[in-house]
């Protein structure tokens, strides 16, 4: 950076010989320095610049005391430019304290790299005519096209729109540049033959469209006229150049409207002449026709249409005459879109149109546009999909009821396990969830219907038979107990529904198969108490047995005797339990019907229930006589039974109390104990085959099970009834009611 | 001297039968007809050897078992007596010496009954 009056500072080797002489030259020049600092000035120089002392200066004090021709300030960094070559251009002198005036300014290169020789020549070049006058450079200068003058092929001159729209820094930065290398490198060819022919032949050459070439790289394309110029070296040449980006711009756009416009017309002309609607254009005072389109000739074929009235032309439209008279009258349009008229076919088929009239002022006055419109297959179509979905809807409506109403719990699964629908049943089925909305039911489903594993393990949605179903598996079933107890089991039997093979969903049928569950557990508890009971007598034969045939243990003969008698009973009770049971099950029961005296049979029974049962205390309270029709050997099993249940659930030192009551129509006989009675939760189940109430302890009071349920049985087919009352720890009253004799047959 | 035996069976025809049986193989017998009722016969005389039916009213073999035990230690060996399919469980869970499963033969049950009673009380029997 040079500072004003840095000379001592870094003094040019040259300046102190040359320094004298260089300032009294009469002419008025400077030098420059390579890096840009001014090392000698004329005293000519001095004047034309204000007397400002520029030595030692840069080239931005030299810029201050210049302008350009438009009054734009000259940069520090045009003058550089101007001094890196040979050079000439015109500039003018700043205002200042003289006045303003053009010069003429010539740059020339000094040998070695040694910088640059600057001059100024007063108002115009030495020689020639003066072709860049003031009033040229003012009209360039104002100029909206790029205007631009070379020499020998070399810019000396372009305007400032030139620069712009090239994108050069400036316009003085453009001067010395090749005229060619402003052009498009595709076109350079033959613009530089016609820059050659005129060259030669001095004549001006029209206008022509070439792509300019911008300092970027970019082209743009100009209109292009070139003249001779009277130049300081002669051979100059003046070329104008006007943009034409945006007129081009304008022009494509243009005519891709027109064809836009040609095509849609020719499109409205198709459409018009091939659409399935009838076209007609009407005019006149008897509407003649004037145009139809070929689906409004459809509509009467044979018929002659052009010029003949409408009224004779197409009597099978004549309900339309006086709308068409009243739309030309009024020039109201008339749409009767939804109310259709219609025509029938040759073959008598009805068809059913649409119309519409509008006026047509486009094509006169009194012209109306008909458009006729078939709606026939829509209507059809109308009415059969409204049939359709009014049967479907049926459907629906009786498959609902049949589902709603089956004794099966049906659920409709959707593929994400959803549950889109649940029957009555169903809702039942899964108890208190009839308030659940189906289509809340979501992955927790089973954790809602408290649905569990039946060993009382959560339900994993991914393990459940659904899940499989719903991704492929095959139709399968599984068992779950609910409300968290084994006292509830569902089976729940899913099964896809497939379209095309695509599994949409899942019908899952629920069904309770509680009392399924309860006999299975207890047939195979039953078994088990069977065999327990079947091997203490066998084992009392087989020991006495051998003892006998051993002669162990001193047993008699009449005492072992006696023992494998009494397993041989015992043995003989089990099994004609389970054929009782058994027969029952089959209805094949058969009763030995007759009058008896009940208060006989009640002591009988008893007696047997005293031997059975030595030292315990059977009390009979009252038993007046009474005869009764039935089958004294199953009523006499069947208060043996009671009796039996009174002994073994009693303590032995606790008396049984057997009474009879007679009341209008009927007898209640009643076994009462002091035992350890019915826990509440289990009452409802001793009826039950193979059902033992006190099983799940492991104190055994014998019995298999069945007692009770042969007793109620009987009962049931003497048309009576067996009930009791119990307190747990307290005991229970057994008791069944018969009619009578006398009430039987009175 | 001979060897004290208590016999807990609630089918009469059953323990007559065995009582008679180890009378005769010299054992000093007594019975009981369940689990309680042998509580108070061993309360009064301390059987050597017990045999015990499981399935019995009033007081069952277990319990009888865990009572016993609880009260008297183990030094004397139960066996086991029982019409139940997995008698060798049972057997485990009272900690019995032996078991015989019902029905029986006469020559087994008095062989496992005097293999019992021939390695006489535990060691640490005073």
């Amino acid at each position: 950076m040079q500072e004003p009056g840095a000379s001592d500072h870094d003094p040019h080797p040259a300046s102190g010989r040359v320094g004298a002489a260089f300032a009294a030259l009469p002419i008025a020049a400077l030098v420059v320095d390579p890096g840009g600092v001014i090392r000698e000035v004329s005293d000519a120089a001095r004047g034309h610049l204000g007397g400002a002392d520029l030595w030692g200066h840069g080239l931005e004090a030299l810029a201050a005391g210049l302008e350009n021709l438009d009054g734009s300030p000259v940069r520090a960094e045009d003058l550089a430019a101007l001094c890196a070559r040979d050079s000439e251009t015109t500039l003018a002198t700043a205002a200042g304290a003289r006045a303003r005036e053009v010069v003429h300014v010539t740059t020339r290169r000094l040998a070695e790299d040694a910088g640059a020789l600057i001059t100024l020549a007063e108002g115009a070049p030495r020689e020639g005519p003066v072709p860049f006058d003031v009033a040229f450079r003012d009209f360039a200068e104002r100029s909206f096209d790029l205007i631009a003058v070379h020499e020998d092929g070399k810019l000396i001159y372009a305007n400032r729109i030139t620069a712009e729209v090239l994108g050069y820094p400036s316009a003085l930065a453009m001067v010395g540049l090749p005229i060619i290398s402003l052009v498009a490198h595709a076109e350079r060819e033959w613009v530089s033959r016609r820059i050659h022919a005129l060259y030669e032949q001095r004549v001006p050459v029209p206008a022509v469209e070439e792509r300019l070439l911008k300092r970027s790289g970019e082209t743009i394309p100009a209109n292009v006229t070139a003249l001779p110029f009277p130049t300081p070296g002669g051979n100059g040449v003046v070329v104008v150049a006007h943009e034409l980006t945006a007129e081009k711009a304008a022009a494509h756009e243009l005519e891709r409207l027109t064809q836009l416009i040609q095509a849609q017309l020719e499109t409205l002309e198709n459409i018009v002449q091939f659409a399935p609607v009838g076209i007609a254009v009407l005019r006149g005072p008897v509407l003649r026709f004037e145009l139809v389109n070929e689906a409004f000739r459809a509509l009467a074929p044979g018929a002659t249409l052009a010029r003949r009235p409408f009224a004779e032309a197409m009597p099978a439209m004549k309900v339309l005459q006086a709308p068409l008279e009243r739309v030309q009258r009024t020039g109201e349009p008339v749409s009767a879109m939804s109310s259709p008229f219609w025509m029938a076919d040759r073959d008598g088929t009805k068809r059913e149109f649409a119309y519409a009239a509008v006026p047509a002022q486009g094509i006169g006055e009194d012209a109306v546009l008909l458009i006729v419109v078939e709606m026939t297959a829509l209507l059809r179509a109308q009415q059969r999909i409204e049939q359709l979905s009014e049967e479907r809807r049926r459907a629906a409506a009786e498959l609902a009821a049949v589902l709603e109403n089956m004794v099966e719990g049906v659920l409709v699964l959707d593929a994400n396990m959803r549950v889109t629908m649940i029957n009555s049943s169903g809702r039942s089925a899964l108890h208190q969830v009839t308030d659940v909305v189906p289509d809340h039911i979501d992955a927790d489903m089973f954790a809602k219907f408290g649905l569990r594993r039946l060993d009382g393990s959560a339900v994993a949605l991914e393990d459940t038979v659904a899940y499989d179903v719903l991704h492929g598996g095959p139709a399968g079933r599984e068992d779950y107990v609910i409300n968290g107890g084994p006292e509830h089991v569902i089976r729940a039997s899913v099964s896809p529904i497939l379209s095309d093979k695509r599994v949409l969903g899942a019908v899952m049928v629920v069904s309770d198969v509680t009392a399924e569950a309860r006999l299975e557990r207890a047939k195979t508890s039953f078994i088990r108490v069977a065999a327990h009971e079947l091997k203490t007598p066998i084992t009392i034969m087989k020991g006495y047995a051998q003892a006998l045939k051993l002669r162990k243990g001193g047993i008699t003969s009449e005492r072992a005797i006696d023992a494998i008698v009494r397993g041989a009973d015992r043995i003989d009770r089990v099994v004609s339990d389970l054929l009782d049971v058994s027969a029952f099950e089959t209805g094949s029961i058969k009763l030995v019907l007759g009058p008896f005296r009940l208060d006989a049979m009640i002591h009988d029974a008893v007696e047997r229930a005293r031997v059975e049962h030595p030292g315990r205390d059977f009390i009979i309270e009252d038993t007046p006589p009474l005869s009764i029709v039935g089958d004294r050997e199953r009523l006499t099993q069947a208060l043996g039974y009671l009796l039996d249940n009174a002994a073994r659930y009693s303590k032995k030192n606790t008396p049984i109390v057997i009474d009879m009551q007679v009341e209008a129509g009927s007898v209640q006989v009643s076994v009462t104990d002091q035992g350890i009675g019915i826990p509440e939760e289990k009452q409802n189940r001793v009826f039950e085959r193979y059902y033992r109430a006190h099983d799940d302890s492991s104190i055994d009071y014998g019995g298999i099970g069945v007692g009770l349920y042969i007793s109620r049985r009987i009962m049931l087919e003497h048309g009576g009834r067996l009930g009791f009352e119990s307190a747990e720890g307290r005991g229970s009253r057994f008791w069944f009611t018969l009619v009578p004799l006398e009430a039987v047959t009175p | 001297m001979r060897q004290r035996i208590l016999v807990v069976e609630d089918d009469d025809d059953i323990r007559e039968l065995i009582a008679a049986l180890l009378s005769e193989e010299g054992f000093t017998v007594d019975t009981a007809r369940d689990g309680r009722d042998a509580l108070r016969v061993v309360a009064e005389r301390m059987p050597q050897l017990i045999v015990l039916d499981m399935r019995m009213p009033v007081m069952d073999g277990w319990e009888f078992a865990a009572r016993f035990h609880a009260t008297y230690g183990s030094r004397v060996p139960l066996i086991v007596l029982t019409a139940a399919e997995d008698v060798r469980k049972r057997a485990l869970e009272v900690s019995a010496a032996a078991w015989v499963s019902k029905p029986f033969d006469l020559g087994t049950f008095i062989g496992v009954i005097e293999r019992v009673a021939r390695k006489g009380p535990a060691p640490t029997c005073p």
